[in-house]
């Protein structure tokens, strides 16, 4: 696999914290302390209220399946050993808001897949950070135990 | 000067499909100087020259480049290298330019060689930046697939099955057999889609826009100066809605901003969905098609398939969509796709459509998106009377 041709997190001050959490295992995004809008992705203001002020907050590292695709055919050269492979929006409840967030959908069959499924954040340590991939509730706490 | 004194006064368009023996270049000046004569004026005449610019020669001042090739210098030469909406938003930017008096002839002409220009991955890898660089694209999104997780919620939230779209890119093919200048003209079935391999699911190969060579080009006149050459067409009004780049940040990913571009171009043009004749709308992937119907008003929502599928689209329907054949068959060389819209709207309204004119149309609208569903742009055109 031609893994180097990957785009990777490129460590940015501002989506910093987030990658730093991803690497330790744990989910945060921004919350802006002005209004309580929760953000993500990172950025320096608000998008609600301009607001430069911010906290990260920890989310608990589950998710809705907003929406779902597996790609069977990519153009993607870092890609190319990779279809069929599943992509999905994910939505995440955190400090009394919602974010989506678009992240790989592993380990089920595409049959498996369904719109409002419960999904586990799933941390993959890659060279400056974690991608956070998504697994069904049900077959991580499988593999858990 | 009012919108009703700015029109549609000549158009060009080249070839289609795989076009080897012609740069970008080459098809861009092509489709200028055919649009230019198609009005009646000189290229000398042009007072701003707009270029969508070329994937596969990406000059940075595109359009000054284009004018010294064709030996002219327009005051005004804007590159605007965007996607699928902005052939339509740029109808506005060329009427707010007539009508502030700074031009008498705008022309917009948009080319490309994508097919024979560069290698087919090269050119789809070219799209891909669309996803935000740091926290989409690691996941390996590629274009198709940002459109499937669309229609993957679209399918749920309107209860239907993948094969209810197919017939979109049934109907796309049929018109296309009626266009001589189309690029895919041999009629398809739904079965033969749905047996089409899965490109990114739902979306299977049938429903995906390909990769063509082509171009085409528009000039917009004050009415004043028009020639009388050809039968004028006015550009009635255009609505634009902007709302998202990412597909994490839409506001809704069930409805688009055809919901905004639609009615804003309907009031201002002062025309209703019903007097619509015959209706462009970019469909790069075939569900596209179905949610636009919807959203700009033709149908009820959810109802943008069975709109389709109950043959309301095809010609001799209630609401002929995509005469040259849309995205899906006619051709896809990147940004002059919303473009050949134009230029088709405007050719129904010249009545100039052979076996595929749409009988006394008088009234067409032409619908653009943009990004992943992010950016519309709608026009309602007239013939003039």
């Amino acid at each position: 696999m031609t893994t180097t041709e990957r785009p990777r997190p490129a460590g940015y001050d501002d989506h910093r914290p987030f990658w730093d959490g991803a690497a330790a295992g744990r989910l945060v995004v921004q919350r802006c302390t002005q209004c309580g809008a929760v953000r993500w992705p990172p950025r320096i203001l608000c998008g609600a209220c301009l607001s430069p002020e911010v906290e990260w907050v920890e989310a608990t590292p589950t998710g809705s399946l907003f929406t779902w695709t597996v790609i069977h055919h990519t153009t993607l050269a870092g890609f190319k050993d990779d279809p069929p492979y599943a992509v999905g929006l994910v939505e995440v409840t955190v400090a009394g808001g919602l974010v989506r967030m678009l992240g790989g959908i592993r380990g089920c069959a595409p049959s498996e897949l369904q719109v409002g499924m419960a999904l586990r954040a799933q941390f993959e340590v890659v060279d400056d950070g974690a991608l956070v991939n998504w697994v069904l509730v049900g077959d991580d706490e499988r593999q858990e135990t | 000067m009012a919108w009703s004194d700015i029109c549609i006064t000549g158009l060009g368009e080249s070839p289609v499909g795989k076009v080897p023996e012609k740069s970008s270049t080459d098809l861009y000046a092509g489709v200028i100087l055919d649009a230019v004569d198609d009005a009646g004026i000189t290229p000398d005449d042009v007072d701003v020259l707009i270029t969508g610019g070329s994937r596969v020669d990406p000059y940075l001042y595109h359009a000054e480049m284009m004018a010294e090739y064709l030996g002219i210098t327009p005051p005004t030469c804007l590159t605007v290298n965007t996607g699928g909406s902005t052939s339509v938003s740029l109808l506005r930017q060329a009427a707010a330019l007539l009508l502030a008096g700074m031009a008498e002839h705008v022309v917009i002409a948009k080319a490309d060689n994508l097919a024979t220009g560069m290698s087919r991955d090269s050119v789809v890898e070219s799209m891909a930046t669309i996803g935000h660089p740091e926290l989409e694209s690691p996941q390996g999104p590629t274009i198709p697939s940002l459109y499937a997780l669309i229609e993957q919620r679209y399918l749920h939230r309107a209860s239907l099955r993948p094969e209810e779209i197919a017939p979109v890119a049934v109907v796309d093919r049929y018109h296309a057999s009626l266009n001589p200048a189309a690029q895919y003209r041999d009629p398809i079935t739904t079965e033969d889609v749905l047996a089409s391999r899965l490109i990114s699911d739902p979306l299977r190969l049938l429903e995906c826009a390909p990769v063509s060579d082509g171009g085409c080009a528009v000039v917009l006149s004050r009415r004043e100066r028009a020639s009388g050459k050809r039968p004028l067409v006015n550009v009635l009004a255009v609505g634009q809605a902007h709302d998202f780049e990412h597909v994490t940040q839409a506001s809704s990913l069930e409805y688009t901003g055809a919901r905004i571009s639609g009615p804003a171009a309907f009031r201002d043009a002062g025309v209703s969905p019903s007097e619509i004749d015959v209706a462009m709308i970019y469909d790069a992937f075939a569900f596209i098609q179905c949610m636009q119907l919807e959203d700009l008003g033709f149908c009820a929502p959810g109802e943008g398939a069975a709109f389709v599928g109950d043959g309301n689209t095809r010609l001799g329907g209630a609401l002929p969509v995509n005469t040259h054949g849309g995205v899906l068959s006619h051709s896809h060389a990147g940004r002059p796709s919303a473009l050949f819209l134009v230029v088709e709207a405007a050719r129904q309204l010249r009545n100039e459509c052979g076996g595929r004119q749409v009988h006394g149309a008088a009234t067409a609208l032409v619908h653009g998106e943009g990004g992943i569903l992010a950016s519309h742009a709608t026009a309602v055109l007239r013939a003039a009377s």
